[in-house]
């Protein structure tokens, strides 16, 4: 009988105590939620999305609530590589030494940019692993958002692939005509994972004032209002590439987690359920275990792609 | 990007037990919550972070500023929320009965900082809440407050029965108590006195119209209120602009700015 199942998985070689990240964007650089929710509970953190060069972010609003959803246009406002790796990184010491994997998520205009900072991150510590946002709905680069073209997924990833030695995983956007084609890209460039889906593009409209609601116009709609859509494209990735696939999209409880870890997810990212509950990762983990405990699993990396083999 | 101080967070996520809910006024509800924590820690202008219901609908907690808390000996330590019904949200909140637990996130923000002698505080509709908790505050070191409270109509004034050593002037757009007029009109009429720090909570085109009549030399503190998904400065969702251009979030790096630090 199965008495302490394991929530220890791993991404390719890199493990992980537990397969509950921190998605980008929604829990800044680790520290700010303490002391109301502990981060070290997350298997990783995934810091807020860095540019080449700092970025002060859209106008307001830049929330706004929609059914089950919320349709966020933040615009990457972050300091820059630079600040972040002199001085949010090495405030992560401590929550590296306990065994929480540290992310840094980068977005830049073009290959260029990706490298530059995949090249300064080559002596950035603590940091585990590079997540490449092919994806961000809210900022643009000459028109066309590149997640959409896989030769230019596929370019990015291996100039920055040449660039480092840190796993890279490649964040995808979810509204692309097939999405196993741009993953393959990826995996043939040399991603170490592909984590997906981003926020989707979504639009708001004030209709008494007769105008957008969002300072920007446009937003990424995340929360629980994704789910099956977000599944949907994760278990389709899974089945086409051999690297890791960490799924998110509307995660908010122990069943969702567990859902797209059935579909292939080796782990799970959490975003808008963390501002929810901000501590969402405590009652994952919690659930997670008394589902290996109830179906008599040892080790949650049993479940991981059950979903197709029962096919 | 300007630098603004950051008040420590001692925020927790926690469950707190409604002692009651009264409807003050149509639509106006003054929310008691029994939580030690909470009640002792707070400190004016910060707020609290409620989620409503267990779905997923509303989704995102909702912040509330602070109109009261209190510690004395012999009952339990409360906050008070005043709120207003606009929303799914605030409409799920009127129902909440004596016993019913909520789950909690704060205090959060910066406070108000403690100035002067004289003070005025000038509060526009709900946004008399945080007035409500500084005035106490003004009241227990023996300082008299001047309270300017207005709102478009008597319906959305409620009684301050706490503030009862303060001076209180009301004012009413629909002209039926007090002041007739807007309550940034009425600040003129007292901004001439011997005050020494403005305090002012309200609709964000009130503050923007009292940025224009309030002297350069006064010291004037503004609380404001946006839309929030964390509440602790994650998300950098609740932005607002600085005069400088550059942003700042008012869940964290506020909800209290100088009124000259932000762009209008």
């Amino acid at each position: 009988m199965v008495t302490h199942p394991s929530l220890a998985t791993t991404v390719g070689s890199l493990e992980f105590k537990n397969p509950i990240i921190a998605a980008s964007g929604t829990f800044g650089y680790g520290s700010e939620y303490e002391p109301s929710a502990d981060p070290r509970v997350f298997g990783g953190v995934a810091l807020k999305g860095t540019t080449p060069k700092p970025r002060a972010g859209n106008p307001p609003p830049r929330l706004v609530e929609t059914p089950a959803g919320l349709v966020n246009s933040i615009g990457l406002e972050n300091p820059g590589i630079d600040v972040v790796i002199k001085e949010k990184l090495p405030q992560l010491e401590d929550l590296a030494s306990a065994g929480t994997r540290i992310i840094l998520n980068l977005s830049a205009d073009d290959d260029n940019g990706f490298v530059s900072m995949a090249e300064k991150c080559n002596q950035a510590s603590p940091l585990d692993v590079l997540e490449l946002n092919l994806s961000c709905p809210n900022i643009k680069a000459g028109g066309m958002h590149f997640g959409t073209d896989p030769r230019v997924v596929s370019k990015i990833t291996s100039a920055v692939k040449k660039a480092t030695a840190l796993p890279i995983w490649v964040k995808l956007a979810p509204l692309v005509t097939d999405i196993t084609v741009i993953a393959r890209s990826a995996e043939d460039a040399g991603a170490d994972a592909i984590s997906l889906v981003n926020t989707l593009p979504a639009l708001v409209v004030d209709v008494e004032r007769q105008r957008t609601v969002l300072g920007n116009t446009f937003g990424g709609l995340s929360g629980p209002a994704i789910l099956p859509f977000a599944l949907r494209q994760v278990y389709m990735v899974a089945q086409a590439v051999k690297i890791p696939v960490v799924g998110m999209g509307g995660i908010s409880c122990s069943d969702d987690a567990c859902a797209f870890l059935l579909a292939g997810a080796s782990a799970v990212q959490v975003g808008t359920a963390i501002f929810v509950q901000p501590d969402i990762a405590e009652r994952i983990c919690d659930g997670l275990s008394q589902y290996l405990l109830e179906k008599g699993y040892e080790e949650i990396t049993d479940i991981v792609g059950r979903l197709a083999q029962k096919d | 990007m300007a630098v603004l101080h950051l008040h420590t967070n001692t925020a927790r996520l926690n469950t707190a037990t409604v002692e009651y809910n009264h409807r003050l006024k149509p639509g106006l509800f003054l929310l008691a919550l029994l939580n030690t924590e909470l009640a002792t820690q707070s400190l004016p202008a910060q707020f609290l972070t409620i989620k409503v219901g267990d779905t997923h609908s509303p989704l995102l907690r909702r912040p509330f500023s602070i109109f009261n808390a209190s510690k004395i000996a012999g009952m339990a330590p409360r906050v008070e929320i005043l709120y207003k019904v606009v929303g799914q949200a605030t409409r799920i909140m009127s129902h909440l009965k004596a016993g019913d637990q909520v789950s909690i996130l704060g205090p959060l923000g910066k406070p108000y900082p403690i100035e002067g002698g004289s003070p005025l505080l000038i509060g526009g509709g709900t946004g008399i809440a945080s007035l409500h908790f500084l005035a106490r505050r003004f009241l227990d070191k023996h300082i008299v407050p001047k309270i300017l409270f207005g709102a478009r109509t008597e319906d959305e004034l409620i009684p301050l029965p706490e503030l009862g050593r303060a001076e209180i002037h009301l004012a009413s757009e629909d002209r039926t108590v007090g002041f007739a007029g807007d309550v940034v009109t009425l600040a003129k009429e007292h901004l001439p006195g011997a005050h020494d720090a403005v305090y002012a909570c309200g609709p964000r085109e009130m503050l923007s119209a009292l940025k224009e009549v309030i002297p350069s030399n006064l010291p004037c503190f503004v609380s404001l209120e946006e839309t929030m998904a964390c509440g602790v400065g994650a998300c950098l969702g609740c932005s607002v602009q600085l005069a400088d251009g550059s942003y700042a979030t008012v869940c964290r790096q506020g909800p209290v700015f100088r009124i000259e630090e932000l762009r209008w």
